[in-house]
């Protein structure tokens, strides 16, 4: 769940207070899964001195999964280098993505665009070899704290020692973003943000740079969302492109919308209700497995889609703002100034 | 050496009429309610679907499979809209928001049928549709199919561009889309024809499902694939030109098909990369050229003014 935060955070950047719809975010979350996997894969090997042999085989993955198990300084190591060069990436590509936001002509061209971008990278990914291992993806990058397993430290060498610990930096590092988009948005920055979103002419008369402010939100925004994949290869262990579709950019645009834009908590609540549905189709299929046998449990998987967009479509109608409202913002200086209004009363 | 050319031209010619029927709905809400229709692609589906069912109680019975699918087609777009994008529209919700429903709507409806589909087994099913060919041209078959196709597209292309010069209705539409507020002013009622263009675009995406659902396994993903291809469509005819969308289904089929078999006989480019040529197409049309390649009316007018020496 952590990993829809960071997400949904990094949308709601790009959308809720940029005003850039970026409907291909899957693009940049598979960008920096891939990224990762890709590289975790050959660093693992350089750190241990072993030849780089072709990471798609089956042997190259029981060698990997093998090392993680018993080389913790490789394995961490890898895992820190791998997510630098993901976030560095996702940025350089939201930077590249912010062009055709400057030129299109219509609204919704942006959208067009990324949505595009994000099928083509699918495409690209899934069908040439040598870049992706063709349509099972990448397999084989194990939990960074793998290792654990192998110290003679009685709690942590457990196998549910590992997986807790990553969760656990899994929220340590979506607080961390939580941070981050609040003390960019409560800022002047964050002003800036909403002015050109709101009216781009009406902040370009009074001297603001359409252009790079754009620019900022999506390089960051792309940024986060390389991390989030960075983070959630290591948690699945596979990068495979099936995960990273277009309808998954949906969901995200539905934990944005549920929660509210514009409105980091709104994010994070959105992110929450969205797993939680998730959960609950998924303990919905095996009950109704175990109940009436026969039934077709994909059913149940389908009713995760048609429950998350008839949510959608409800909440356009009824609710536009979402869960929590836009809230203002709230700058040190504003602080001071309502505590002042609050003092002389 | 050119051998394989006749069969990938009829084969380029035969996607650009399926393309044509269906991309003519989209550039219909377009044009005439601003709205880009991400779920226009369900329309095919419920088409393809309709024919899948009726095939197996009437099998080959194209004229009855063509008119179901209009009206099934045309039916679940009107419910869309009004249950949908009515509220929105009379919002004036921005463009964003409308895409996003219309996105949701499509995976409603899409996983919807993904439901009835393994309810009923017929989650990937062949209609019952044979395709008998009819006429060798170039030592290529053109089976009925084929024949059908063609003489649908035309005939729809003809008609409806008879329907917007000559009928009031057409010409309302041409009104409405033009400038929507002096539609009003001029006592034209707006939801009335907002419906029959509702009616147009889903029946005739329904019929190209139709016709298409023979030569593919049917599938309740088969619209939601080709959505982003009908998109490129239209915007290669500028999104909001008839004789522009008619151009565009025509570069479309032929990219997909004649330049596609080009890149891989004398590149060796796999066909698995079939799809990158429309996407590519579409970003590099969307940055440079974001009228697209259709003529306009007053673009027309001009020209023949121009030559006229008026």
């Amino acid at each position: 769940m952590g990993i829809y935060i960071i997400l949904t955070l990094s949308l709601n950047l790009e959308y809720g207070y940029g005003g850039q719809p970026n409907f291909g975010q899957a693009l940049f979350y598979g960008m920096g899964a891939f990224m990762t996997a890709i590289l975790t894969s050959n660093l693992l090997f350089v750190f241990t001195h072993h030849p780089l042999a072709n990471i798609c085989t089956i042997t190259s993955l029981v060698q990997r999964e093998s090392i993680a198990a018993s080389n913790p300084v490789a394995t961490l190591l890898a895992w820190a280098i791998s997510g630098l060069v993901s976030v560095l990436v996702g940025a350089l590509i939201g930077f590249a993505a912010s062009y055709p936001a400057l030129r299109v002509r219509e609204e919704w061209y942006l959208a067009m665009v990324l949505l595009v971008a994000a099928q083509i990278f699918t495409i690209i990914f899934s069908y040439d070899a040598s870049l992706g291992c063709g349509f099972d993806g990448i397999a084989g990058i194990s939990n960074p704290f793998a290792w654990l397993t192998s110290t003679s430290i009685p709690i942590l060498n457990s196998n549910y020692a590992f997986p807790s610990i990553y969760a656990g930096v899994i929220a340590l590092f979506a607080y961390l973003c939580y941070t981050l988009t609040e003390r960019l948005t409560n800022s002047p920055f964050g002003r800036q943000l909403k002015a050109v979103r709101d009216d781009w002419l009406a902040a370009s008369t009074l001297g603001k740079n359409v252009n790079a402010i754009r620019a900022q939100v999506m390089v960051i925004g792309s940024a986060m969302a390389s991390l989030a994949g960075w983070l959630y290869v290591y948690y699945i262990g596979v990068a495979n492109t099936a995960d990273y579709t277009s309808t998954f950019t949906f969901s995200i645009w539905v934990m944005m919308i549920l929660g509210g834009y514009a409105n980091n908590r709104g994010a994070i609540t959105g992110a929450l209700v969205l797993t939680l549905i998730n959960e609950l189709t998924l303990v919905g299929s095996t009950l109704v497995q175990t109940y009436i046998p026969g039934f077709n449990p994909n059913i149940v998987n389908y009713s995760k889609y048609l429950l998350e967009s008839l949510l959608l479509l409800i909440l356009l109608i009824y609710r536009p703002k979402g869960l929590l409202k836009e809230s203002r913002i709230r700058t040190p200086a504003y602080t001071v100034f309502k505590d002042g209004e609050k003092n002389s009363e | 050496m050119l051998g394989w050319l006749p069969g990938s031209i009829l084969r380029s010619i035969f996607e650009s009429g399926i393309f044509l029927m269906i991309s003519i709905g989209l550039t219909l809400t377009l044009s005439v309610i601003k709205l880009p229709n991400f779920a226009h692609a369900e329309f095919l589906t419920i088409g393809a679907y309709t024919s899948l069912v009726i095939s197996q109680v009437l099998p080959n019975n194209l004229v009855v499979i063509i008119l179901a699918s209009f009206l099934t087609a045309a039916i679940l777009a009107l419910a869309v809209h009004n249950t949908v994008f009515k509220p929105l529209i009379n919002r004036k919700s921005s463009a964003y928001i409308l895409v996003l429903a219309s996105f949701a709507a499509a995976q409603f409806i899409r996983y919807s049928v993904f439901v009835a589909g393994s309810l009923g087994g017929v989650l990937s099913a062949h209609p019952l549709i044979t395709v008998t060919p009819i006429v060798y041209i170039a030592g290529q078959a053109l089976t009925n199919i084929y024949l059908a196709t063609l003489i649908v597209a035309l005939s729809s292309t003809i008609l409806l561009s008879l329907f917007f010069k000559y009928t009031l209705i057409g010409k309302c539409m041409r009104a409405v889309s033009s400038n929507t507020t002096l539609a009003q002013l001029s006592g034209i009622r707006i939801g009335y024809i907002v419906n029959v263009m509702w009616i147009l675009a889903g029946g005739l995406g329904g019929v190209g499902g139709a016709l298409l659902s023979p030569y593919v396994t049917v599938t309740p993903a088969l619209g939601f694939n080709l959505l982003l291809e009908i998109f490129a469509v239209v915007i290669f005819g500028g999104l909001t030109s008839f004789v522009g969308t008619i151009i565009g289904s025509l570069i479309m089929g032929f990219a997909e098909n004649t330049f596609m078999d080009f890149l891989n006989i004398y590149f060796g480019v796999p066909y698995t990369y079939t799809q990158l040529i429309p996407f590519s197409l579409i970003i590099i049309v969307l940055l440079v050229k974001p009228t697209g390649f259709g003529v306009s009316y007053s673009a027309n007018k001009a020209l023949r003014r121009f030559f006229k020496g008026n």
